[in-house]
């Protein structure tokens, strides 16, 4: 008979709360034939260090919030196990805190890379043509459909490349290196269908500077493909070049025009569009930039069909979303719900406001996007505004703020952001962004400003809507019309 | 290190302008900053004038052009951690009147506040527990 499997959460967020000791003890306390696998976090970094116990034949054991000295009680089974948290649609994460992280389990199970395989017996125009039936947008924040980006970018000539946006530097959000961290084949799965999709064969994946452990399992698993292609694996023939750059700092680097001049060796400011990226992107060739949860959607459609990926969201939003929601909420982490559920409902799922604190308002979108107060929560999440003030879904972050913070110090940390994260290339952002903070740091809260005030921030806001030369500009007005429409008359 | 050294480091990167990131990073790893000589290393193998290099090095916040504070502490300060105890963390900071950097966002929201000591980042942190975690990376005079 075989042993038991043991699994411990040892993503980024697991090790910041002691994963590495419970790891230790764990292998100290094991039989012998127990197989010991440390996993990425399944979203739920609220009770990490998670430690599951699967006996061969039966349903899994999960105890939360491990400590190294419960390790023993634990394994020999007298420490009652929870229920694992229901309501979520795990379609992305599916093996996010499941497969193994040192050897890959991933790689080697049969599932592995048979989207891929399923694209590869396609020609490129079909693939294009599922992934359009499909309805995937982009889950960066834009939200534009990937397969009108591939059919723009074919019609231009080879070479074209594929940039992974994986900067992820928006702060409260956090996706993009859960997926790295604990599913890294899943994207280079989905870079490789992308890959076939454009008929490109070099492809930049651009990991923020700061995202040690998804570099460290994205390198891994590059080498294990490589390590395939060097064995003669035939379906590796045909996989691109991936050519790993890491960022080293600035909001704005998420910007995909950054992107381009960061890897081309240029100073870290935007472009001006057109020509768009399709056209002329990295070394002036046509270039589709993805974010890399859009990427890591592409093999299940790819393996289940158009109709199973629109069996969830909307029909404008097809889909699932990975949303990271932290803050005043009792289970903070990062849920995968279908596009269309609200933050309200998003907020229950996380637990809702701590007993004895009260919900004062949400950010959603952080700096590029704004803030609801708590009657505005029942918004379906889709792209574009979710309100008229600002609140965008963007990237899938959503903080909720209680008493502990007041709404005037959040209006100035989300604007201060955005001020000292202004490249400084186009005039608007750079200067505006400064003078929006200068009248906020006038007042002590926000219902204080006098119409004089309001109005030149009102006028500053349009300003850096209309004139700033990127996203990072034109969406900084986002937290301070919120601020101003939404709690200006109210005393804080 | 001397620009010769940091010269040699970079030896195996083609010489072209789109490894003036790679290079950045490979010199900036040797001590955690770029010192000139580390600089003049990479402008010469990527042929990128120094006035140039300098202007994409300063757009990076990650870059520094001075040797980090000892021992380098980070707190991290976004609304996650600020609402999830941050403000007693950095409270703790002032207290103990040691130098920390802030931190827009590490990203950990999920269990925050956050703070990193040593290379090494701890989540849930009280300020009892920070104060500890400080004592442990320096003694304090």
């Amino acid at each position: 008979m075989s042993g038991r499997r043991i699994t411990i959460g040892n993503g980024t967020c697991a090790q910041a709360v002691g994963a590495a000791a419970v790891l230790a003890a764990i292998r100290v306390a094991a039989a012998p034939d127990d197989a010991v696998v440390a996993v990425g976090c399944d979203g739920g970094c609220w009770a990490q260090p998670v430690l599951t116990i699967t006996d061969p034949g039966q349903s899994s054991q999960r105890h939360e919030q491990v400590e190294p000295e419960q390790v023993v009680a634990i394994l020999s089974g007298v420490v009652p196990s929870v229920q694992p948290p229901t309501g979520e649609q795990r379609r992305t994460l599916a093996r996010c805190g499941v497969a193994g992280l040192d050897a890959m389990d991933t790689f080697r199970s049969p599932a592995a890379y048979a989207g891929y395989a399923a694209a590869r017996s396609l020609d490129p125009d079909a693939v294009v043509a599922l992934v359009k039936e499909a309805g995937l947008r982009g889950r960066g924040g834009a939200y534009f459909p990937i397969a009108l980006k591939w059919e723009s970018a074919r019609r231009f000539p080879t070479p074209r490349y594929l940039v992974v946006n994986a900067e992820e530097g928006e702060p409260g959000a956090y996706k993009d290196r859960h997926l790295m961290e604990g599913d890294p084949h899943l994207l280079l799965e989905g870079i490789a269908i992308a890959a076939h999709a454009i008929d490109c064969e070099d492809v930049y994946l651009y990991i923020n500077g700061q995202a040690q452990m998804s570099a460290a399992h994205v390198g891994t698993a590059l080498a294990q493909i490589e390590a395939a292609r060097a064995d003669g694996a035939s379906w590796t023939v045909q996989m691109p070049r991936i050519h790993l750059y890491r960022g080293a700092g600035g909001y704005v680097c998420g910007e995909e025009s950054v992107i381009l001049n960061s890897i081309e060796g240029f100073k870290a400011v935007p472009r001006p569009r057109p020509p768009l990226p399709t056209e002329a992107g990295l070394f002036a060739r046509p270039t589709v930039i993805s974010n890399v949860e859009t990427l890591c959607s592409l093999p299940a459609i790819l393996q289940h069909g158009a109709a199973w990926f629109r069996e969830v969201g909307t029909a404008e939003y097809p889909g699932t979303k990975l949303v990271s929601v932290s803050g005043a909420v009792q289970r903070p982490g990062l849920y995968e719900v279908p596009m269309g559920v609200t933050p309200r409902a998003l907020l229950d799922l996380a637990g809702g406001v701590p007993d004895g604190r009260s919900l004062q308002a949400v950010v959603m979108g952080g700096p590029s996007g704004g803030f609801l107060s708590p009657d505005l929560l029942d918004v379906p999440l889709a792209g574009g505004l979710a309100h008229p003030t600002g609140a965008v879904l963007g990237s899938g972050g959503i903080v909720a703020l209680d008493q502990s913070v007041s709404l005037m110090a959040a209006v100035r940390h989300l604007a201060a952001y955005n001020a000292r994260e202004s490249c400084g290339k186009c005039t608007p952002c750079r200067e505006g962004n400064e003078r929006a903070l200068a009248i906020f740091d006038r007042v002590e809260d926000v219902a204080a400003l006098s119409d004089a005030d309001q109005a030149e921030l009102t006028a500053l806001c349009d300003v850096l809507q209309f004139a700033s030369l990127c996203g990072l500009g034109q969406m900084s007005p986002g937290p301070l019309r919120s601020a101003l429409a939404l709690f200006g008359s109210r005393s804080l | 290190m001397d620009r010769r050294g940091y010269e040699d480091l970079l030896g195996d990167l083609p010489h072209r302008r789109d490894q003036v990131l790679p290079a950045l990073h490979l010199a900036h790893g040797v001590m955690g900053w770029l010192p000139e000589s580390a600089i003049e290393a990479v402008s010469r193998h990527t042929f990128v004038p120094l006035s140039e290099l300098y202007g994409i090095i300063s757009g990076y916040s990650e870059f520094r052009l001075a040797p980090p504070h000892t021992p380098h502490i980070e707190v991290c300060t976004g609304l996650s951690c600020l609402i999830a105890g941050g403000d007693a963390v950095l409270a703790t900071a002032l207290d103990l009147s040691i130098t920390v950097e802030p931190i827009a966002c590490r990203f950990l929201c999920g269990v925050a506040p956050v703070a990193m000591v040593g290379g090494h980042y701890y989540g849930r942190l009280t300020g009892p527990r920070f104060s500890t975690l400080v004592a442990r990376a320096e003694p304090m005079p």
